[in-house]
Formats: structure tokens, sequence, C-alpha cells
């Protein structure tokens, strides 16, 4: 049909265009070093990639393997995350096998100009153990549209190869010498190593043949000092390589190293900001019904609104059209001129879509009279916004070619704090889900990927509006998250480091059982109290407050929890371990596509500090960010990474699919999991329930209002 | 109240518009499947869509109205609307046409010929952020000549009407075989680089 048809088709179209935007000339691509970062084939260069871009790179060659997650933060600033199995590198005196995590930053100074070269420079491994540590700063320039050529200068391990006295030392004296490490446990910056000791050249050249392939020719200042010998033959500083591009998202390296060594590399680029079927693929909406010039003559027929069959005719329509629609109604007000519709959206990512269906849905349903339609989003039972329309603006403006905009301006959204009017029926609600699960285990030292697979059983009961009782248990199929056998070698107390002992114990397992009371106490708050086992490792009692103006980019809230620390079966028993935890956050969203949180309080160890997260906000869901978690735990308490820190991607369904779906998919990459500044991890906080239902949120995603 | 109700109709119908080609790169011709007799048979308005880009092509009935502007349906709840025979909205394409103002296309259409001056017209869509997107073409009337077609079994003396519009950078060519009572029996018009060009043939009135 010509809707399935297109999920086939679309993807060739794309292929189609991008080729035909290649003309005549080559262009020269960008480009990925074996590090994941952008780059030649071992060494940096000057440029950046597209905002936004998320990569994915494997590269090999003997004995060196690296896996690479690389996302262009800013327009200028990149950071990658490096994952590097190194077989027989030399370590003091003993030849090991290493897994190593790295983390690199490279900011673009300046464009390419006329005759100005592109500028840049870098940080390898700022927080890691210290393998690739190295700094640069390098220029790039484009000669013909076919050549660009690369120079550098690299400090610490850059400048292995021809190194000489640092030129900073002209500034102070201290850059000439660059100390040992000091031997920490990672995650330390180090800032009085940055830029020191020796310094090297390195460059390169970049020849693209054709729109696919470009060849690379680089002199390398690494010199591979802990594996050169051990690791593989190093022979030679002079690396080249073929980039191939069969299409626009995947790159195929292939590579000489160091005088003997041939290299494979493969990256896959994501954009967020591109989508396969951007309006996507759901049926299309209920058309707006215009009413006839008889309907609206004078006097008005108001006489539907005293009779109690009529309403409940409209009712039962309303719900039925909005059903069909995905939409569920859940509450009706009904007034001679105004209709206030309750809904729950658990279909369209974008809200405006459901305001925007239901809004036309009801113009089908609603007697003349009525010239307003409200539309409420109820989320877990509380009213989080209200959109109200003029009738006659969506009957005017339903195929107006800016008619998005023309409805945004002449809507009005507001906070609607007050009481709800449930639809007899419409509770309780109930939504079960079987369904497979995965649990990836990453970065474990004895085995870098372990994973445990299995079917779960997911429930949702609300017997009124604002209960809701959550239920998950898993059982496991496969796997082999049990065979860990590393202890936890923690100081503080074990509130996250013994999950092999869960791991080992749990099956199956409860993962969640709460129930949980959501409500409205006032303007512009929002409430909720959960009890039960909250999550995986801890049960108890939850309270959250939050105070978020419906047109405000800025929140405030406030936790506290009492918990205790869950039996190893993960089924009803508690341990001998309570605390109380609890933190204030300040959430911001800012205009230009980024969210910050602050969360200051106590975690589950007892231990007091701060946990900052920074994230890329895309407006069709797609989400980047890090955080880190700075408590009065000292680092050596910590023990390896010296301190909490991970990077979070969420990925919406709906937006790889085409199919519309709330569904988003969230994963924590977290290089070590400690038990310092560990926070509880319970269900349905506020923010996260309630913020794409106000206005900053609203307004972004508004172009789907009449999909 | 449903208003698709008009697509549960007996089943030979459902068929009939059930049809439709998917295969890449060559689809199979829906027209070819199509007779004239299983038309007249089918007692409402009937159009057949295809766009050549997305590889699809489909029939549609019409199933809303709203002023001016008619909104039809495939069986799969695709929507297309016209205003007076020009696309201005698409639903369920995944590369939809969100919006248009065609109005000065329609005023040149029906202007009887002669004028060569230029006037605008405006195309919106949402991009891969879900931003919506505008395009602002600058359209002029290149040709008018007498033709005859045959669509299904059905032969039309029309016009053909030649409209060629620009964007900052691209040009594309609409056109439009008019019947003598106005009746648009064929039209081929660009909706966006995503989707192609969007040819409508108009098989039962």
């Amino acid at each position: 049909m010509l809707r399935r048809a297109l999920i086939t088709t679309s993807l060739c179209c794309l292929g189609l265009s991008a080729a035909t935007g290649l003309t005549a000339e080559p262009a020269l691509t960008s480009g990925l070093n074996s590090f994941g970062g952008p780059g030649l084939i071992e060494m940096p260069f000057a440029l950046a990639h597209p905002d936004g871009q998320l990569s994915v790179t494997s590269s090999y060659f003997q004995n060196n393997l690296r896996n690479t997650l690389s996302f262009q933060i800013t327009p200028r600033l990149s950071g990658s995350f490096t994952y590097a199995n190194i077989t027989d590198i030399t370590r003091g005196t003993e030849v090991v096998e290493l897994f190593d995590r790295s983390f690199s930053l490279h900011y673009q100074l300046a464009d390419e100009g006329v005759w100005q070269p592109a500028l840049a420079f870098g940080l390898n491994d700022v927080l890691g153990t210290g393998v690739y540590r190295s700094e640069y700063v390098v220029a790039t320039k484009t000669l013909t549209p076919q050549l660009r050529v690369t120079g550098g200068i690299g400090w610490g391990r850059l400048a292995g190869v021809g190194g000489f006295t640092n030129p900073l030392g002209l500034i102070d004296d201290s850059f000439e010498t660059r100390d040992a490490r000091d031997g920490n446990l990672g995650g330390e910056v180090e800032l009085d190593q940055i830029f020191n000791g020796p310094a090297a050249l390195f460059g390169g050249i970049e020849y693209q043949a054709t729109d696919k392939l470009k060849f690379i020719l680089e002199y390398s200042s690494d010199d591979y000092p802990y594996e050169g010998e051990s690791s593989f033959d190093y022979r030679s500083p002079v690396n080249v390589g073929l980039s191939y591009r069969p299409r626009p998202d995947l790159d195929l390296s292939a590579r000489y190293l160091y005088g003997s060594q041939l290299g494979l590399q493969a990256t896959f680029f994501i954009d967020p900001k591109s989508a396969r079927a951007p309006s996507g693929l759901e049926k299309a909406p209920p058309p707006v019904r215009r009413r006839s010039a008889a309907e609206l003559g004078w006097p008005q027929d108001t006489g539907w609104a005293a009779s109690p069959a009529e309403r409940d005719t409209i009712a039962l329509q309303a719900a039925q059209i909005l059903t069909a629609q995905g939409i569920d109604l859940v509450g009706l007000v009904l007034k001679p001129d105004h209709a206030r519709v309750e809904i729950i959206n658990d279909t369209y990512l974008e809200h405006p879509e459901a305001i925007g269906r239901s809004a036309r849905a009801m113009t089908r349903v609603l007697p003349a009279s009525v010239q307003q339609i409200e539309v409420v989003l109820v989320v877990n039972g509380m009213p989080a916004s209200a959109t109200t329309l003029q009738r006659r603006d969506l009957e005017d403006l339903e195929f107006a070619f800016d008619n998005s905009w023309s409805i945004f301006a002449r809507a009005r959204i507001s906070d609607a704090p007050g009481p709800l009017a449930p639809l007899p029926g419409s509770y309780p609600r109930f939504e079960w889900d079987l369904g497979p699960y995965v649990t990836p285990s990453l970065f474990d030292p004895d085995a870098p990927l372990r994973a445990d697979l299995g079917v779960e059983l997911n429930t949702r009961y609300a017997p009124a509006p604002g209960l809701l009782f959550r239920g998950q248990l898993r059982k496991k199929l496969i796997g082999n998250l049990d065979e860990t056998t590393r202890q936890s070698d923690s100081v503080l107390p074990r509130v996250r480091s013994d999950y092999n002992l869960y791991d080992t114990e749990a099956d199956p397992r409860l993962t969640e059982l709460t129930g949980a009371w959501f409500f409205r106490p006032g303007r512009n708050l929002y409430g909720r109290v959960s009890a039960g086992y909250l999550e995986q490792y801890f049960g108890g009692v939850s309270a959250e407050l939050l105070w978020k103006p419906v047109t405000s980019d800025f929140a405030l809230g406030v936790e506290a929890n009492y918990v205790a620390k869950r039996d190893y079966d993960m089924l009803f028993g508690f341990q001998d371990y309570e605390v109380a935890t609890g933190h204030v956050s300040a959430y911001y969203e800012w205009d230009n596509g980024y969210f910050g949180q602050i969360d200051v309080g106590r975690y589950l160890a007892g231990d007091w500090g701060t946990t900052l997260k920074l994230e890329r906000t895309f407006k069709n869901g797609w989400r980047v960010g890090a955080f880190a978690t700075f408590t009065d735990v000292s680092f050596e308490e910590f023990g390896e990474g010296s301190f909490d820190k991970g990077i979070t991607v969420t990925i919406p369904i709906g937006q790889v699919t085409g199919q519309p779906s709330r569904d988003t998919y969230t994963t924590v990459l977290r290089p070590v999991q400690r038990d310092g500044g560990a926070r509880l991890d319970v269900s349905d906080r506020l923010y996260g329930l309630v913020h794409d239902a106000h206005t900053p949120e609203l307004q972004e995603s508004w172009g789907r209002f009449w999909r | 109240m449903n208003m698709r109700s008009g697509l549960l109709k007996p089943l030979s119908l459902a068929l009939l518009l059930i049809v439709s080609a998917c295969a890449r790169p060559a689809p199979p011709d829906l027209r070819a499947t199509l007779t004239r007799a299983q038309i007249d048979a089918f007692e409402q308005p009937l159009i057949l869509v295809e766009l050549p880009q997305l590889g699809s092509s489909a029939t549609l009935i019409p199933v809303a109205r709203n002023g001016d502007v008619q909104t039809w349906s495939t069986a799969d709840g695709v929507g297309l609307s016209y205003e007076r025979g020009l696309p201005v909205a698409t639903r369920g394409l995944g590369v939809d046409l969100m919006g248009a103002d065609v109005t000065g296309s329609l005023a040149a259409l029906n202007s009887g010929g002669g004028t060569t001056a230029y006037y605008p017209r405006f195309h919106s869509h949402l991009d891969g952020a879900q931003q919506i997107r505008y395009l602002s073409f600058q359209c002029q009337i290149t040709g008018r000549r007498a033709e005859t077609i045959t669509l299904i079994g059905q032969r039309h003396a029309v016009q053909r009407i030649d409209e060629t519009c620009h964007l900052p950078d691209a040009r594309v060519e609409n056109s439009y075989w008019r019947g003598i009572d106005g009746t648009l029996w064929r039209t081929k018009q660009w909706l966006s680089e995503d989707a192609g060009y969007l040819i409508t043939e108009r098989l039962r009135k």
C-alpha cells in the first residue's frame, strides 16, 4: 500500500538524492581516525563533523582494537569515548592484556578561510588511566577541491617521534618537563601535565579520488611506547590508507600502519536531525468538520447542553473517534460554547500531534454552538497543561500553508491545576505487556561484554486518576552476568558495587513493585508519593514535589526517600542497610537545544554531594548527554574511576521506525559502577513526566499539530 | 460518525481500493490492473495518484470537504487534500506536504491564457528535526496546448497547461490537463525534494 511501500522506498530515495547532490567534482569527505575522533588515519585534523552527528567506530590492527562513540557536541566541540582492548601491552616490566577506557575532546578554534587554515586543539584521554594521554594543536587547509593538508604539533604520547624541547618553554620553563602520571585511579584530569614536556610534529595529506574513495598519507608522531615492541612490530612513522564511503552514513577504511600492520576500520554515522520518514507513517488525521452557514446562524441551538442523553451521546462519540486516533478520552466537560477534553496521549511522541488530532476529532462530534475546544493533557492522573483553541481557527487554518504557526499564535496554553472531570468508565485502567529484555554489562575487566537476555512482564494499574500501581517481573532465559566472580572491594556501603551478587541470586526477579499517588498541590506544583520495591536494589518510600510553571524553561524540585537495601534474591526481603536519601534539583532547558540539571543532596551510600548533567536535546526527541557526581567521598575511597560519571543517549523509537510511538530507548554508558554518588532509581520522576507537555517543548514540536 | 465508513463497502470495492504498487525499481502500473467497467460500477468519485520518486501509487475516494478543499483517502488511511484540484496537504506519506498556498496557480490556470506574469506558490513540510520548512516558489505559465488524453479507457479533450516554478536552487515543471468545463483530469505537481512529483488522475467525477 501507499504507506508501506514508503518504508522501503524512502531509504532508496534518500540515497538517490544524496548521490545526485554530488556532481562532477568529488567533494572531500570528513574523516575519523582510528581513535574515533576527527582525523586522518591515526592523527587528528582541524575539522569538525556536522553539528550533532554521532559516530560509532570500530578499528583494528594487530592486537589493538578500539571501539569509539563520538559526538559533535556543539558545532566546534566534539567528544569521543573509546573502549580499547590491547593485547600484549608492556606495563612496567610486565606484558599484559589491557582493557582501557578513554575520553577525548576536540575543539575547533577557527574555520577555514580563503588563506587561513582551520585550527583546532584536542585533549586525548583526559580522564582515563592514561595509556593514550596526549594533547595537540593542529591546522588543516584545503588546497584544491580534492586535496587537503594537515599539520600539527603534539605533546605527551604524540611527541614520540622526533620530539624536541617544548616551544611553550618560552612562556614558562615548567612546560619543558612532563612528570610521570601520579598513578591515579582514573578520572582525574591532572591539568598540570597538559601541553607539558617534549613536543613533536605530525601531518598528512588527503586526496579525494572519487565521490566515494579517498586516499590518505600521514606522518604519525605516536611511537607506540607501550605497544611498539610487545604488541606489534613498530618500524616506521608513515601510514597510508584509503577511506571508502559506499553510503553517506558508512565509512570503511583500510590502511597500512607503521611499516608492518594492516589496519581496518568501520564507522557508522548517525544524524539525530534526520529521520527516515520525517512526517511519520501514521494514518491521516480526522478531517476538520466545517460548520455550515446555517449551523452558525442565530440563535444558536444550545438545547443539547441541557439534555443528559445528548451529552452522553457526544461523550460516547468523542471517546470512539479519539480511540481510533490512539488517544484516550478520560474526561469531558461540555458547556454550550466550550468543550474541555481531557486526554491521555500514549501514542504520539510529540504532544502537539495528539492535541491537534483531538481538536480536529472533536469538531466532528461537537454541536455547532461550541466555539472553544480546550485539550487537557493528563499525565499519570495529573492535568499537565491545557491548550484552548478557537473552533473557527481550526476550520479556517486546516490547509493554510503556514497553518502550524498560525494556529500556535492563536492557541492559548495554560496551567490546568484544577480537578479533572473523569468520564464514567475511564477508570480503572490496566495495561500490561510481555516482552524481551537485555541487560548488557560493558567494561568488566575480565570480560568486556557480558549480558543477560530474558522476558519481562510489565503491568500498570490505575484504579483512579492519580493512583498508579506498577510491577515488573523478569525471568532470565540465557546469559552470563552471573559468571562475574569479581568481588566488590568497595570501602563504602555496597549500594551498587555488589551487583554481581544480585545477578547470581535473583532469578526470577521482581525489579519493581510500587504504588504511587500523583497530585497537583496547587498552581505550578506537582506531587508524587511512591512506596514499595522502588528499584532493583532498594525499596521504601519516596516523595517528590516539583515547581514548574507551564511557560517556564526552569524548574525546581525536591525529593526525599527512606529506603532499605533489598535481598540478593530480589524478591520481598530486605537487608540490614537503611538510608535516608534525597535531593534538591534544578532543571533548565536552554532555547538552543541544551538541557542542564543539578542535583544536590545525599546519595545512597550516605555521601553528600552534587550531580551535574548536561544534555544536547534535539527537537525530535534525541538526547545525548553526560553526567558527573562529586560527593564527600574521596577519590581514594571511591576507588577506580575516582568519581561517578557517564554518558547517556536517548533515542526516540518512532523517529527510527517512522511509526508513531512514545517509546524511547535510553542507554547509560558508565565506565565503572561504584558506590559513591549513587542515586535511587525511582520511576516516574515528575520533571520527566510533565516537561514535554509544557509550552517550551510544545512550541518546539508544534509543527506536528496538523499531522 | 466514522469518517472513513465510506471505505467499508463491499469487498469488490475494497479490492479496487487496495490495489497499489509497492515494488521497485519498476512499479507495476496500477492503471493496467483497472478497467473502465470496474470504475463505472464504483458509484463514487475516484482518483488515482502516483508518486514516481517514492515508487507508490493508489486509488483514493473522497472523505471530507472543508470549503474549497477536498480530502481523499486511500484504503490504508493515507490522506491527500486538493484545493480545486491542486494539492495542499498530504498525510501519511512519511514526507508529507503539511500545507500549501496555491492561490496564484489557481488564478493563473483560470485566467484563460495570454499572461506570462510571475506569481508565488508556497509549500510547507516537516524536516527530520520536526521543524516546519517553507518552500517559496516563483511560478509562471509556460505553455498551453490542446491535447487528448485517455484515462483508463475514457478519452478527454483537454488543454494542457504547463507551469514552471523556480526555487532558489532548483526549477520544477508542473502540468495540468484541464477539461473544457474546468475539470482538472490530470495533474503533475512537484511537492518537495523528498516526495518528488505527485501525479493525480481523475478516474470518476
